[in-house]
């Protein structure tokens, strides 16, 4: 089993060290990377992460309200809350991603939460291939343009221009499900050539309608493009250069 | 190619881990052509050692691994362009009391390490320089001491004061505590006498500036280079600084906030009020005498009311404002000595009376028949025939309702307006009372802003405390101005002009403004940049990279980790 | 004074049940009348005439005619009164047509009623005063509202003719219903072909001034002298700087269903609703906007102003035309036809957007889940000919889905459409060929009974089933992959309140009402404004533009004089008694009273021009310092008298 643990430059990083310090034992599957700020860690780094089949991931930042950042460790808990929220419909059992707050002088804590988080992937177990491959598929979409400007833009709307964050969160919702779906099609697509959404809706899994829909936005987009009626059926393929 | 260097920590490390095994699978990697093993690599010699190592064999990036690099990374951070810490005693040695485990875990974080030493870029340190200059923000003695300071050193110093004239509160206290006489004739010790003196040698230097009722509307810029826009009574002026220092002090408590403390009535008064009185007194040729508001008498019963706006009380401010006992006690006894016939009453939570002298000082009031009451202070009337108190002796558990001529609330202090407008100008944090925070409250580091506060607007401080904190603001301001230059940390943000939409996600995330859409694309503000990366984390197109904690670097590292078995095992 | 009275015949109309020489010969009997006369068509020229020489020769300086309703002929008498020199507001009018004949059997009661009307008009004569009419100016400008191809067409012909435009459309764009559209009937025409030109033309022509996105708040004066209020909502974007790139809608992260694609297809919330709209300008739908900012950023003009507020605009011109249009009626609350509960159930203009090449599906006939129907069913009259609901035809569905049905079998192979129909209405020039066309294609027609129900259901293997009764009352069941409703045309939602605005009526199926149903379809009874388009009842698109044509062409009539005769009975204030209380300044309706400072005080003034003659100042007035010319209370108090007095004592 893999455990990794974002550790911020300024408290929990300390703070693994003073657990170190204080001679505190820990699971020696927790692995550490050091960023200078848990605002630092990328979507796209933690499904990294567990695409390439680490068990779970932890980050870890100042308490709220002392991120040497001012609101480093804010942002990072709206994306990993997303994170969790997204896998609970993707097949991935949320519980493998968490963030914890360690001040510089809880060490104790460090040790504290890394043995949970290390009891709780003992219960759900390793991370399984079905798991793996949709960690494939929702890191391509923390990699793509959309997801990101909708996920980057949170605050902006929120702080600054007043939106409500709850309509706000379903909308960051909404639109990286539908980009999971997209980015499921788009495979399907890559791997078979063109497709309906019918044949589509086989392979996934997933309403043929909804598919539609989103074959349609696709082609707003430009991502794809539509090869005419094959078979009774509207057939899509991938625009060439995407 | 890349040398790596396994320190044993005097056992610390190698009775815990097995380091032969770790040079093994260090040598594994094609890259690494250097390995050596110390017991005690931060000693002198052995530093002295790798330095020549690194020359002979002409390394160009090293990896140490032993201790935390928060432990001793100054000490080998130039030994080598590229240097690369692994943790192994913090996260492996001393955290795994298994052997094999604990070296498993340790050759999975010098791997990861040694990945990172050769992904890491080549930096050219920035260096940006420090105009000689600084701007102090508030005349009062915090600003004016700082401003003398540095004057004192060659460096142009621009000293702005909202008010029409310098000196802040001190200037409005009648005298200070706990020191009460200089001696023949007079025996006030007022700040004026030390302040005035300070004042005409500020005027008379030629390096200094001062600009009273004038306030700072805008700044730009970044260490070593701001430009700030000042509102003077003869327009708006532009000046250009290296430095900032922030004085701007409290205000006091209004006490009208607790209507049970009766403030309405002519006779019921704060310190300061109190202040005023004695000076009022002291021009008109009065001397040593107070005579309340009202008519002009001299009371024959006075009660201070402590903690007005402070330490939670009735509803006040959380925190204590630190200079409030010192000047009731000094206050009481002061009448006591002018007016022995009249009773003075205290009425306190707790006496705090930790500095120099004060303790003492509170003992002798005691026996000079101030009378201490601790508990509460439940009302200030007006009856007919003048004030009623209604307070509480917690000693005696007994309440009282008593006639008195005069009542002076304590009022303590509060962050002065304008201090959340002039810290979001100049990028600051207020801590939640809404006073400014030192540079860094955790863990001290060089400062990369180049603007210092000192005084009360760092919260309530004693006249002694706010001296030295302009004292110490200007040897910060004097330690950059002299070298001319600042050297930033290396992390900092790229943007890949290509990929840039000039979306301004960056822009609106970076609390520092180190990074914002201007034109079309994002610029990175150099001198403001505090290297957290928030930004390369949210950049929707992924556009920004970081020169220390690159994706390519964190990815490479959790592919060591996700691939650990396959390699060491 | 020397009065002349004139008692009409009017043929038996009046004569039949009014002794129209009693009626004439008491009023020769009426003190100052010098001359009373009957003819049997007063109206007619040589009635006229017999007015004119006593006028001349008797040297007549009032005149009564007792006739019809003077709404029928005081225009006429008028001008035969000035025609022989005398004011035309000495004339005064006695009606014993429709307020004495035509309402009363007894001839005896109906001739002494005559006679006290004809008393009545006599004693006001007496105190009537030469008026003036007044001379207003004419703003030479028109608004359109709406942009349709009927608002289009009206705007593009008042243009042409050197007239300024202002051409006002709700949307972003113009167009309206027919740029939804694919090809036309009966020509099949593609709609964008014929429409896209006309949009450009009205975008760019230097006497329109569109005003898109904005809507009309308010009107306010008279024939030749409207002052209107344009609401211009914020489009978030300085349209002088958006030059419709586009960059900014394929960076916004928001995907929300068209409105113009009838939600079939995906626009962003920066959008523009279809690639060929008119202006080529954006528009933020705040509502889905996640105020992202990256629109903002990434526009190269910064044209970009998430800060724009609503603006009024204020706006003066000489006619109004209203072509604002119709809406399809929302079928989702009819459960028999299943739309919304089954995902192939789809309207007609849905089914247009499907068509369309340009529409989300690039032309082609797709189910909601990408596949091609087979078996098209299309279900006529959906909420049109129905007793308690829509009980009107509305008149291009027959065609429309006679087209649609042509499309299912020209576009899809092995398509074959089914239609449920009524009747099948094709009146108009090439539609009944159209139609016979369409049949010899293959298309089925099934005729219902339209009282019957109809319903579908969905099996469950998908298929769709259309139930309804033939009229020999045997069932009619349908299989099918989609159906499409022929929904009914119905009144814009807000019709009401813009019929408010224009102060004009709406027949009883909600769509704006004309002056005359048939000889003036065009004109509304408020001078100066016309009506154009769908907005008066459903038509084609040919009926549309020939009626916009026209509107067009009486808005030049009346823009093409200088000027318009504006009625003197208006009132007056007489600033003597007048104690400047202000009262008639709050009542008026049309704020035609100001109020002015003088020496001796506030005194209020009636401005001529704004002012309508209502009176109702006059009637509140507490000083009886305000009168209403040519019905003043003098006049009015002197009729009653006349109209009460006792018959023999007057004649004697």
């Amino acid at each position: 089993m893999k455990i990794l643990v974002f550790c911020c430059d300024w408290c929990s990083y300390p703070g693994a060290d003073l657990a170190g310090i204080l001679r505190l034992e820990y699971p020696s599957e927790v692995r550490i990377i050091k960023v200078m700020c848990s605002g630092r860690v990328d979507l796209m780094l933690v499904l990294d992460a567990l695409r390439q089949g680490i068990d779970g991931v932890m980050v870890t930042g100042c308490h709220p309200g002392e991120c040497h950042y001012v609101h480093g460790n804010m942002e990072a808990e709206r994306r990993i809350e997303l994170l969790r929220s997204i896998f609970e419909r993707s097949g991935i059992n949320p519980r493998r991603v968490r963030i914890e707050w360690i001040s510089a002088s809880e060490g104790e804590k460090f040790a504290e939460v890394t043995r949970a988080f290390k009891q709780e992937i003992d219960e759900i177990g390793p991370i399984n291939q079905g798991e793996i491959d949709a960690a494939e598929i929702i890191h391509d979409v923390f990699s793509s343009e959309r997801a990101r400007l909708v996920l980057g833009a949170s605050r902006r709307a929120i702080e600054l221009e007043g939106v409500d964050p709850l309509w706000y969160k379903g909308v960051l919702e909404r639109t990286v499900r539908e980009e999971v779906l997209r980015e499921r099609i788009l495979r399907e697509l890559r791997k078979t050539g063109a497709l309906s959404a019918h044949e589509l809706a086989e392979r996934i899994g997933e309403p043929a309608k909804e598919i539609f829909w989103n074959l349609i936005a696709m082609k707003r987009r430009q991502i794809i493009l539509d090869i005419g009626i094959v078979d009774d059926s509207l057939k899509f393929a991938i625009q060439e250069g995407v | 190619m890349i040398g790596v260097f396994l320190c044993g920590c005097d056992g610390e490390v190698s009775e815990r881990i097995d380091l032969k095994w770790l040079g093994e699978v260090a040598e594994r990697d094609p890259d690494v052509g250097y390995l050596e093993t110390d017991e005690h690599l931060c000693s002198k010699e052995a530093v002295r050692k790798i330095r020549s190592i690194v020359e002979s064999k002409n390394l160009d990036r090293i990896v140490i691994a032993g201790c935390s690099p928060r432990t001793h990374e100054k000490i080998f951070d130039d030994l080598a362009s590229i240097v690369e810490f692994a943790n192994i005693r913090e996260q492996a040695a001393w955290v795994h009391p298994e052997k094999e485990e604990a070296t498993r875990v340790a050759a999975d974080i010098l791997q990861s390490a040694i990945v990172r030493a050769k992904l890491a870029a080549e930096l050219e340190p920035v260096r940006v320089p420090i105009e000689p200059s600084c701007l102090v923000i508030g005349g009062g003695v915090s600003g004016m001491q700082a401003a003398s300071d540095l004057s004192a050193q060659g460096y142009r110093v621009y000293l702005v004061e909202r008010d029409e004239r310098l000196g802040g509160r001190v200037k409005r206290l009648s005298m200070t505590f706990p020191t009460i006489s200089c001696g023949f004739p007079c025996r006030h010790d007022c700040p004026e006498c030390e302040l005035t003196p300070k004042e005409e040698e500020l005027y008379a230097s030629e390096f200094v500036e001062i600009l009273t009722s004038t306030e700072v509307m805008e700044v730009e810029g970044r260490i070593g280079d701001y430009h700030v826009t000042l509102r003077t009574p003869e327009g708006v002026r532009e000046i250009k600084v290296g430095t900032v220092v922030i004085a701007t002090g409290t205000k006091t408590y209004d006490p009208s906030r607790i209507p049970e403390y009766g403030y309405e009535f002519e006779d019921v008064i704060t310190s300061i009020e109190l202040e005023d009185l004695y000076m009022k007194h002291r021009f008109l040729g009065g001397g040593g005498e107070l005579r309340r508001p009202s008519d002009d008498a001299i009371p024959k019963r006075v009660d201070f009311i402590q903690c007005v706006g402070s330490r939670g009380e009735k509803g006040g401010n959380p925190y204590c404002s630190i200079v409030c006992c010192l000047y009731g006690i000094g206050h009481a006894r002061a009448i006591k000595e002018m007016h022995p016939a009249c009773e003075v009453y205290l009425h306190f939570t707790n006496i705090q009376a930790p500095y120099r002298g004060f303790e003492e000082y509170y003992r002798e009031s005691e026996s000079l028949g101030v009378n201490f009451v601790r508990g509460e202070v439940k009302l200030v009337e007006k009856g007919e025939e003048g004030l009623v108190i209604t307070y509480e002796d917690v000693d005696l558990q007994k309440s009282f309702e008593e006639a008195t001529d005069l009542v002076v609330l304590s009022v303590g202090q509060e962050p002065s307006d304008g201090a959340k407008e002039l810290a979001e100008l100049f990028y600051r944090e207020l801590d939640p009372d809404g006073f400014f925070t030192e540079v860094n409250q955790k863990i001290v580091r060089e400062d990369a802003t180049g603007v210092f506060v000192a005084g009360c607007a760092l919260g309530p401080r004693n006249i002694r405390y706010a001296v030295a904190d302009g004292k110490i603001a200007a040897e910060n301001a004097l330690a950059l101005l002299k070298k001319g230059e600042f050297e930033m940390e290396g992390i900092m943000p790229i943007v890949d002009d290509t990929k840039c939409i000039g979306c301004n996600i960056c822009g609106n995330l970076c609390y520092f403004g180190a990074i914002g859409v201007t034109e079309e694309i994002a610029e990175v503000v150099e001198g403001k940049c505090r290297g957290c990366g928030i930004c390369a984390a949210a950049c929707p197109e992924k556009a920004i990279t970081l020169t220390q904690f690159d994706d390519e670097e964190i990815t490479a590292q959790i592919e060591v980790f996700a691939r650990a078995g396959e390699v060491s095992g | 004074m020397r009065i002349g009275v004139y008692v009409c015949h009017c043929g038996i109309n009046i004569g039949a049940t009014v002794d129209v020489k009693k009626v004439a010969e008491f009023a020769s009997h009426l003190k100052d009348v010098v001359i009373s006369r009957e003819y049997s068509y007063m109206c007619s020229d040589p009635g006229q005439e017999l007015i004119k020489k006593d006028i001349r020769e008797l040297g007549l300086d009032r005149v009564v005619v007792a006739s019809c309703s003077p709404r029928m002929h005081e225009p006429t008498f008028r001008t035969a009164v000035a025609e022989a020199g005398l004011n035309p507001y000495l004339f005064e009018m006695a009606n014993i047509r429709e307020h004495c004949s035509w309402v009363h059997d007894d001839r005896e009661r109906a001739t002494e009623k005559a006679m006290h009307l004809v008393a009545g008009s006599v004693y006001k004569s007496k105190l009537l005063e030469p008026l003036e009419p007044m001379q207003v100016g004419i703003t030479k400008k028109a608004l359109v509202m709406g942009a349709g191809i009927a608002g289009i067409q009206t705007a593009l012909d008042i243009a042409d003719s050197g007239f300024k435009v202002y051409l006002v459309e709700r949307s972003p764009s113009v167009g309206g219903k027919m740029a939804q559209l694919d090809k036309t009937f009966p020509t099949l025409d593609c709609s964008a072909c014929i429409l896209t030109p006309k949009m450009v033309d009205a975008g760019r022509h230097p006497n329109i001034e569109l005003m898109t996105y904005s809507e009309v708040i308010d009107i306010d004066g008279y024939v030749g002298n409207f002052r209107v209020k344009v609401l211009k909502k914020p489009r978030y974007i300085d349209i002088e700087k958006c030059t419709g790139c586009g960059e900014c809608a394929s960076r916004c992260p928001v995907d929300v269903p068209n409105e113009f694609d009838e939600g079939i297809g995906i626009r962003s919330a920066i959008y523009i609703p279809f690639p060929q709209a008119v202006p080529l300008k954006y528009t933020i739908d705040r509502d889905s906007c996640i105020r992202c900012g990256t629109c903002k950023n990434v526009c190269k003009r910064d044209a970009i102003d998430y800060d724009q507020t609503e603006e009024i605009v204020e706006l003066e011109v000489g006619a109004i035309v209203a072509a604002t249009g119709y809406d399809l009626m929302d079928v989702s609350s009819r459960e028999e036809y299943g739309y919304g509960r089954f995902d192939n159930v789809i309207t007609g203009i849905e089914f247009e957007r499907l068509c369309n090449a340009s529409g989300p599906t690039g032309g082609k006939i797709l189910t909601k889940d990408g596949r091609e129907p087979k078996d098209v069913i299309f279900i006529q009259c959906v909420g049109s000919r129905e007793i308690g609901g829509n009980e009107y035809c509305s008149r291009f569905c027959c065609m429309y889905t006679a087209k649609h049905a042509h499309l299912v079998e020209d576009r899809i192979e092995g398509g074959k459409a089914k239609v449920l129909f009524t009747d099948a209405r094709a009146y108009g020039k090439g539609f009944e060929e159209f139609y016979v066309r369409v049949m010899e294609e293959g298309v089925d027609y099934f005729r219902r009974d339209h009282d019957k129900p109809v319903s579908v259901t969905e099996r469950e293997d998908g298929k769709l089933i259309v139930t309804a009764t033939a009229l020999d009352g045997s069932p009619i069941e349908l299989e099918g992959d989609m159906v499409v409703l022929a929904t009914a045309a119905t009144a814009c939602e807000d019709a009401f309140e813009v019929s408010r605005l224009l102060n004009i009526s709406r027949t009883g199926d909600g769509f704006f009402m004309e002056a005359h149903p048939k000889l003036r379809p065009i004109d509304t009874p408020s001078d100066g404004i016309f009506l154009a388009g769908c907005s008066q009842g459903p038509k084609d698109i040919p009926d549309t533009v020939a009626q916009a044509s026209g509107a067009a062409s009486q808005v030049l009539n009346l823009l093409a004089q200088d000027s318009t005769t504006g009625s003197p009975s208006v009132s007056e204030v007489n600033q003597d008694i007048c104690i400047g209380c202000a009262t008639c300044f709050e009542v008026c309706p049309y704020g035609a009273i100001e109020m002015e400072r003088l020496e001796v005080g506030w005194r209020a003034k009636t401005n001529e021009v704004v002012c309508k003659g209502c009176g109702i100042c006059a009637g509140e007035c507490p000083a009886l310092a305000i009168n209403v010319k040519h019905f003043t209370d003098e006049q009015i108090i002197n009729k009653i008298e006349g109209v009460l007095a006792d018959l023999n004592e007057v004649v004697t």
